[in-house]
């Protein structure tokens, strides 16, 4: 852009350019896996090409001709897919993601003005002319649409007919201030076919003392001679469709039949009453883009900061219904209690604000597996559950490291080649499935292939080597699996570029486990492993389960707690309990192992007469935690640890309470390994649910 | 005694609301002088040979400022039109803005 005045405003608006741009990109690349399953696929082909065509009107609006040239070609490629007269083979899809590859980078440099390295210009020119040769144009022949579509021999190849139509077209006012050009939709008509006998409505334009130069007067009568159908002509105004006046004559009538006789003046009648005709016309316009589009962009801090605001809003909400209850003035309760089931409403939809679906972060991994199973010559099929499954953005995109992690890790280590997957009885075609859904309050993410599973003896003769399991101990199987996740360990025997480097597993529970999250893995030798992900649907707000242990305050996840029983000190049910505060009680014939909050803690209160087990559930498992009192359900505002508490065992976070006290939030799943599992031998030795040892003492 | 009336580089959507009043100023201008001078009285030149964008808005205003000065029994007369000019005129089928084109290269 060479308008100084205009600098300012490209420089605002171009983040906002790049955003949707590789939106556009990303749904591209989606669109292109798509239609390599489904190669005939119209609507696929359609949104690929609209696809193509937006980044490219868009990036000519900011003037970023590299991109618009670039672009330009893919879109050609497109076109003749669309048109049928190519077929996508897997050549061409790898060449459109490559290209696709390179429109990105494109975007992304948009922003530095400096010239581009020599080798990246000539690597790209080698793709452009791998993507003409691929839509069937000549090197040589740019000059102009009908130079380029006279050039392009696709036509005569295909043997369709090419047939005359007459197009009579007359744009709306609010044609440039859409950001489409006619010069541009005419020009890429010039690609469909021949275009001849261009007539502009000339007298259609207003005097110069009448007109407003950025409102569109323009209408065109003129033949197009071209084997494309009508869906591809009209295609062509897609994106002006909504406030243009446009007739397409059949072919077969002859050029000097009356309706280019007639529209000249037709289109003058429109130009005249267009005031009234194009409002209506841009209404209807509106409306169908408020359906199509239901969506604002908003910057993701702006959405935070009502978040935080929120968080404040719930704690002195607690605070002043807190003082309300104090005053024992009825009115003021009431209204109290009302204002808080607002706030609550608020909370809800401004957190779901923040929820967006996991599918999209799923589907980036099509690539992945795709590039990744190439790579290792092996056959993968990528099969995506519950996109739809939503959760806190935040979450999304610090989970999608991990998640690459493991899916590589699965291609590089899980699935075999084809080779070995027939030898042992299997489909040549491996399958790798990545599942998500809500499971009381969180979100579940399984990733789960059908590959040689987990080798039980690698994992175990790996641990005694790096010294991560004392020589010649065995610990159970399920423990030897989750050796895997213990730092230093890789069981690749060769380190490829993939995953194997040692980097790998820990982190990705390390990772995990940062969300408040946890990381279970199952595997079945010969017949595949399944690694599931667990992770709270949002990091700022919950619904908390208020409990006392003498002055301390903690609060358990509302959506964890199961029960509440009552329990009585000395009682017959509860045993003995342990230095770490470990005991079990009868549930329903069920032993239920309890934690005793006062002694893990140590905190310095005498036991009371009567005490509550809270029933927690943990993934599969379940336990007791012995608390003093109830205190009901409270709006938790999650705030992180101090340094000094972060080591504390069971605890994930705080919270400001009401009155200004500060209450510690529980990890359900770290809390439930200290109620339930057996003291550290190894640093892996975590037991899922092994009997506690308290009980073979009282027993 | 002639209004100096050149096209700029870029004759976009960006640039058109800053030529708009350029334009009007020429035909009113150019009016005034030819009220002195008669011979001039056929056309108004306008050097086009610097155009190196152009798009259908761009187009729209020169074919409004050549139906300006049809009211005025005048002709726009473009001047060695640019390559990319001509092109857009041809495929918008503008080719009046061309026909009475200058196109020997002669100086203002």
């Amino acid at each position: 852009m060479n308008i100084p005045n205009d600098d300012g405003i490209v420089a605002e608006l171009l983040p906002a350019f790049i955003a949707e741009a590789e939106e556009q990109i990303a749904a591209l690349e989606q669109l292109l896996l798509q239609l390599e399953d489904t190669p005939d696929d119209r609507d696929l082909l359609d949104a690929l090409f609209r696809c193509a065509h937006t980044i490219k009107g868009s990036a000519g609006v900011f003037g970023l001709s590299r991109v618009v040239d670039f672009t330009h070609h893919v879109e050609t490629l497109l076109a003749r897919l669309r048109e049928g007269h190519l077929v996508l083979t897997p050549d061409l899809s790898t060449l459109l993601l490559q290209s696709n590859d390179e429109i990105k980078v494109l975007v992304s440099s948009a922003q530095d003005a400096q010239d581009e390295p020599e080798h990246v210009v000539s690597a790209r020119e080698v793709v452009v002319q791998r993507l003409r040769a691929a839509a069937g144009e000549m090197p040589a022949g740019t000059a102009g649409p009908m130079a380029h579509a006279a050039a392009d021999p696709g036509f005569i190849e295909t043997g369709a007919a090419i047939r005359r139509w007459h197009l009579s077209v007359q744009f709306g006012v609010d044609t440039f201030a859409h950001g489409m050009d006619p010069l541009n939709i005419l020009n890429y008509l010039g690609a469909l076919g021949c275009i001849s006998n261009v007539v502009c409505d000339t007298l259609a334009v207003p005097v110069l003392e009448s007109l407003d130069p950025e409102s569109c007067h323009l209408a065109f009568e003129f033949s197009l001679d071209t084997a494309a159908p009508r869906e591809a002509i009209e295609k062509a105004f897609s994106f002006v469709r909504e406030d243009c006046v446009l007739r397409l004559t059949e072919p077969g009538a002859p050029p000097s039949q009356e309706p280019l006789q007639d529209a000249p003046a037709l289109a003058r009648a429109g130009v005249g009453a267009s005031p009234r005709a194009t409002d209506k016309q841009q209404r209807a316009g509106a409306a169908a883009a408020a359906d199509d589009n239901g969506f604002i962009r908003v910057q993701a801090n702006r959405l935070d900061e009502v978040i935080d605001l929120l968080g404040e809003l719930v704690i002195a909400g607690a605070g002043a219904s807190l003082l309300a209850r104090q005053t024992r003035q009825r009115g003021l309760i009431e209204a109290n209690q009302r204002i808080t089931r607002l706030i609550e409403g608020i909370r809800n939809s401004t957190l779901k604000l923040r929820m967006v679906p996991i599918g999209e972060t799923f589907s980036r991994f099509r690539r992945v597996v795709r590039d990744t199973a190439a790579e290792l010559d092996k056959d993968v099929q990528l099969e995506i559950v519950g996109g739809e499954t939503e959760l806190d953005k935040a979450v999304v995109e610090r989970i999608a490291d991990p998640l690459m992690h493991l899916v590589r890790n699965a291609l590089d280590h899980g699935l075999e080649t084809p080779a070995q997957r027939l030898e042992a009885d299997k489909p040549a075609r491996g399958k790798l499935t990545l599942a998500a859904c809500h499971e009381s309050g969180s979100i579940l993410i399984r990733i789960s292939d059908d590959g040689r599973g987990i080798q039980r003896d690698k994992v175990l003769q790996r641990a005694w080597e790096r010294g991560l399991v004392e020589q010649g101990v065995e610990p159970p199987d399920a423990d030897i699996l989750k050796l895997i996740f213990e730092a230093g360990f890789s069981t690749a025997e060769t380190v490829t570029n993939l995953s194997g480097r040692g980097v790998g597993m820990d982190v990705v529970r390390r990772n995990i486990e940062a969300l408040r999250g946890s990381v279970a893995l199952t595997s079945e030798p010969g017949r595949g492993s399944c690694i599931e992900i667990r992770l709270p649907l949002t990091l700022a707000i919950i619904d908390g389960f208020l409990l006392g242990v003498g002055a301390s305050k903690f609060i358990l996840p509302l959506d964890a707690v199961v029960e509440v029983i009552a329990s009585h000190t000395g009682a017959t049910t509860a045993t003995t309990v342990d230095h770490q505060g470990r005991s079990c009680v009868e549930l329903r014939g069920q032993i239920l192992p309890v934690v005793n909050l006062r002694t893990l803690y140590g905190l310095a209160s005498t036991q009371p007469e009567r005490s509550s087990i809270v029933v927690v559930r943990s993934g599969s498992r379940r336990y007791g935690v012995m608390v003093d009192v109830l205190l009901g359900q409270h709006q938790t505002v999650i705030k992180p640890l101090g340094l000094m508490l972060r080591s504390l065992r069971g605890i994930s976070g705080s919270s400001i309470l009401g009155t200004g006290e500060v209450a510690l939030i529980f990890d359900v799943s770290s809390l439930g390994e200290l109620a339930a599992g057996g003291a550290k031998r190894t640093s892996a030795a975590r037991a899922e649910a092994p009997p506690p040892p308290c009980m073979a003492r009282s027993e | 005694m002639k209004t100096i009336c050149s096209l700029p580089s870029e004759l976009t959507i960006y640039t058109i609301s800053e030529l708009h009043p350029q334009c009007l100023a020429w035909i009113g201008a150019d009016a005034d002088a030819d009220n002195g001078e008669p011979a001039a009285v056929s056309g108004l030149r306008v050097d086009a040979q610097a155009v190196q964008e152009v798009d259908a808005a761009g187009v729209q205003l020169l074919l409004s400022l050549s139906n300006a000065l049809a009211r005025q029994q005048r002709q726009l007369q473009l001047l060695r039109p640019s390559a990319p000019l001509l092109a857009a005129c041809m495929a918008l089928g503008a080719s009046g803005l061309t026909a009475h084109a200058d196109l020997s290269g002669e100086t203002l």
